[in-house]
């Protein structure tokens, strides 16, 4: 694919398609199953589905500072349990 | 998950208080008149959607009153179903109403359709299905089954049968599997059956000699193991990494060189095809070779007798038998030079492991090389327009240099090869260029231009460094099948995944499966057929469906709902086109200490174009924790700032967590943001109740009920 200073011809019609209205949504779903199904790919069999979620591009749409935030509180959440664990038949603090 | 529910619910309850205050009832021959028979629950959903302004025609409310009548749950849980779904511009229809209604509600994920797996050996009884499968032509399979008839076992007497048609020196393998899924349907336990078969065909003695020089496998078996020797001593720690990438680069592309220079002479030599590849191939097998004739005879072949097509068939057919062996060893914890040197029993497989690896870091090394060259380059623009240029351009230099390095991080393959540093790196650096571009903004190219060149200079010293475990990971996993992707499916905690790491296990849920699908075919819009797209998740599931078995009918039901739920997050995280915010919700699988649970993940965010603003927005999280129960943590960000918000109602929570907030603090500031105030409080879910999640980005932060232990630094405690 043609790509000007790392851009893809992708993200220029998927950008338009995002300012595109619901009719628009259905079409593009369509016209993905159509292309789907020659390559043998499975998609939502819903078209308005189909064409919603192929524009909501999570990769594009969600910066990655917002992926690296779930990605710190996880390893959080693991440090808390290991530690929980660790402290099982100590004393329990008292619950509020 | 009481409070996220609460949390999510409330915001249209309060909606409900507003705008319903001067609400219309409905009346019940209002819903006559569309043919519905009138129930309170629907004249309830008819009077909130009006309230919010949002039109229904006869055939919605149909989908409606059938969702209502018919979906599991309270009447009030139902009817914000109903709400959610229309503020989000869900379609609404029955179909959408179950699927967001799962999503919110079921405490059961999609895993668990997955979750239960054994593999078992086939039946005896299915061994001739399976033969048929491969393609095998009926003449053998007769013989095959005599040989069975005999008191020989299935698998020993196909691979004997086929490596005799081969001819001598060949060698075949089978192997095949009954995999097992225990799917839950309620408080059924069904279990659903799938055969695989892989089948491989190499030339494990004698490699036909015109063919031996032809690959030019006189001159490359000595490199290649010279190159396992040295992937030793690089495991040994005597040897860098990059000196062994160096040396392992340079050794493909004599070997590639080798190869090109054969085959240009065969091609030069007008050679044929061999007769009958491709028509009578082994199929599915992955590893196949071709049977011809009606009585399965293989066809003789020699160097004039191949073409470059079929030598291309030849190296993909050698290709898979090496993912093939592989992905079997894979498992055992065996190091690379190991692995390689167990896996290849052949030269030609060994050769392609080597191949198939440096090739893959080859072509990853090309894309960071391509990132840094554009990236600099707009940082390069974005710098001479600040000497007088066009200020417009120097932003648009600069957005378009944060977009690549978004776009490096979350698309491309380099996060997945090297190591989290660079990764976390780059994130750094495209936060630091938001950062220039708000200075730029307010005037202060001084600053702007500190923070550009800080950037050029990260970015010009950036080294593509390939992970030593990562590419172990990617030489085990080729054959990965659709029901190997299990582990990938879920987020291990504690085990350090990475920002791209998340997005990879969302994607491999097949939240993002449409999306990947349409890129990939906009990507290859003249070939079609070759358009690949890795599986996933939904993909196994719609597989599931499709293929329905009557014997599995309750397996396909299990599928169906956990399809469901999926397709219920994708439909709460469509783009809001309309709204100058975006939410998303997640049910993401978290291994926590062995034990697999259901954590949910609510975003809200202004926007920023289509893409969220990461320095205004919120993430709740809600999980269950082994030793001190339900938590919620909200985490808000106002221009960066933090704010974190961890609720329960165990007092040893917050002992527990405080000493790991330090750590919390600089990975929070090494992503960009600037650390905010912790309060810990209870579980209330009065004070819950004044939270509104879907216009949190608007609102100032919930007040805590007792005073916040911080000082101005941000997230130092005082216990």
């Amino acid at each position: 694919m043609k790509k000007i200073n790392g851009y893809s011809a992708y993200d220029k019609i998927i950008d338009d398609h995002a300012r595109s209205d619901v009719n628009d949504m259905t079409g593009l779903g369509r016209k993905l199953q159509v292309q789907a199904e020659q390559a043998g790919l499975p998609v939502d069999s819903n078209p308005r589905r189909a064409g919603d979620a192929a524009v909501s591009d999570l990769r594009k749409n969600v910066p990655p500072q917002l992926f690296a935030v779930v990605n710190t509180m996880i390893d959080l959440i693991g440090e808390v349990e290991k530690k929980a664990e660790g402290n099982e038949g100590q004393p329990n603090q008292s619950d509020k | 998950m009481r409070i996220f529910q609460n949390m999510f619910r409330t915001n249209v309850q309060q909606q409900n208080t507003v705008q319903n205050s001067g609400k219309q009832q409905v009346a019940p021959g209002f819903l006559q008149s569309h043919g519905i028979k009138p129930s309170k629950v629907m004249q309830q959903a008819v009077e909130r959607l009006n309230a919010r302004g949002t039109q229904v025609g006869s055939q919605e409310l149909k989908q409606i009153d059938n969702f209502l009548r018919n979906a599991e749950g309270s009447d009030e849980s139902k009817l914000q179903t109903v709400e959610i779904a229309a503020e989000k511009g869900v379609e609404l229809t029955q179909e959408n109403l179950n699927a967001v209604h799962s999503a919110l509600n079921d405490t059961a994920n999609a895993q668990e359709v997955v979750e239960s797996l054994s593999d078992d050996q086939i039946n005896k009884a299915d061994w001739e299905k399976v033969m048929k499968g491969l393609g095998i032509p009926d003449s053998v399979i007769q013989e095959i089954k005599a040989d069975v008839a005999k008191g020989k076992d299935p698998v020993e007497a196909i691979a004997d049968k086929l490596a005799e048609k081969l001819g001598p020196g060949s060698t075949v393998s089978v192997t095949a599997k009954m995999t097992t899924i225990t799917v839950k349907d309620g408080d059924k336990v069904i279990t659903v059956q799938q055969m695989s078969v892989v089948l491989t065909a190499t030339f494990k003695q004698g490699v036909p000699e015109a063919l031996q020089k032809m690959l030019g496998m006189e001159a490359t078996i000595d490199q290649v193991q010279s190159l396992l020797d040295l992937a030793d001593q690089v495991l040994a720690g005597s040897l860098s990494i990059d000196d062994f990438a160096a040396m392992l680069i340079e050794a493909v592309e004599n070997m590639e060189d080798n190869l090109v220079e054969t085959l240009g002479q065969s091609e030069a030599g007008q050679t044929q095809p061999i007769a009958g590849q491709g028509s009578n191939q082994v199929d599915p097998a992955p590893a196949e070779v071709s049977l011809t004739g009606a009585e399965g005879t293989p066809t003789p072949t020699d160097a004039e007798g191949i073409s470059q097509a079929d030598m291309a068939d030849l190296l993909d057919q050698l290709d898979e038998a090496i993912e093939d062996v592989v992905d079997r060893l894979g498992a055992d914890g065996s190091s690379f030079a190991e692995l390689a040197a167990t896996a290849m029993g052949t030269p030609p497989v060994r050769m392609f492991l080597v191949e198939e690896v440096t090739a893959k870091m080859e072509s990853v090394r090309i894309e960071f090389v391509d990132m840094q060259r554009n990236v600099l380059s707009n940082l390069n623009q974005a710098l001479d327009q600040m000497e007088g240029g066009s200020r417009q351009e120097m932003a648009e230099a600069v957005d378009k240099a944060i977009e690549l390095l978004d776009k490096t991080i979350m698309k491309s393959d380099v996060p997945l090869y090297t190591d989290m540093k660079l990764e976390k790196q780059l994130i750094t650096d495209s936060s630091r260029l938001q950062e220039a571009r708000k200075w730029m903004a307010a005037g202060d190219l001084g600053k702007a231009k500190a923070i550009v060149m800080e950037v050029k200079q990260h970015i010009e010293m950036a080294v593509f460094k390939p992970s030593d475990q990562k590419v172990k990971v990617f030489a085990a996993g080729q054959l990965a099948t659709a029901m190997d992707m299990q582990p990938g499916a879920q987020v291990v905690a504690g085990q350090g995944a990475s920002a791209r790491g998340i997005m990879e296990i969302l994607s491999n849920m097949g939240l993002n499966h449409e999306a990947e699908v349409s890129e990939k075919l906009q990507g290859n819009k003249n070939n079609l057929m070759d358009t690949d797209v890795k599986d996933n998740l939904k993909v196994v599931l719609m597989k599931m469906i499709e293929d329905e078995d009557p014997s599995s009918r309750g397996a396909v039901s299990g599928a169906s709902k956990a399809l469901g739920n999926l397709i219920g997050q994708q439909l709460l995280n469509r783009l809001d086109q309309k709204s100058d915010t975006q939410t998303l919700f997640f049910n993401i699988p978290l291994q926590v200490q062995q034990e697999v649970k259901d954590m949910k993940l609510y975003v809200n965010s202004r926007k920023n174009g289509d893409k969220m603003d990461w320095e205004n927005s919120t993430l709740y999280f809600s999980i269950e924790l082994k030793e001190y129960g339900e938590t919620g943590i909200r985490i808000q960000a106002r221009d960066r700032q933090l704010t974190l918000t961890v609720k329960n109602d165990n007092g040893g929570l917050e002992s527990v967590m405080s000493p790991l907030l330090d750590g919390l603090k600089k990975e929070f500031e090494d992503i960009g943001y600037q650390s905010g105030p912790v309060h810990f409080l209870p579980l209330n879910e009065n004070e819950v109740a004044h939270v509104n999640h879907f216009d949190m980005a608007k609102r100032a932060p919930i007040q805590a009920s007792q005073k916040p232990l911080t000082n101005e630094e941000g997230f130092e405690l005082k216990i």
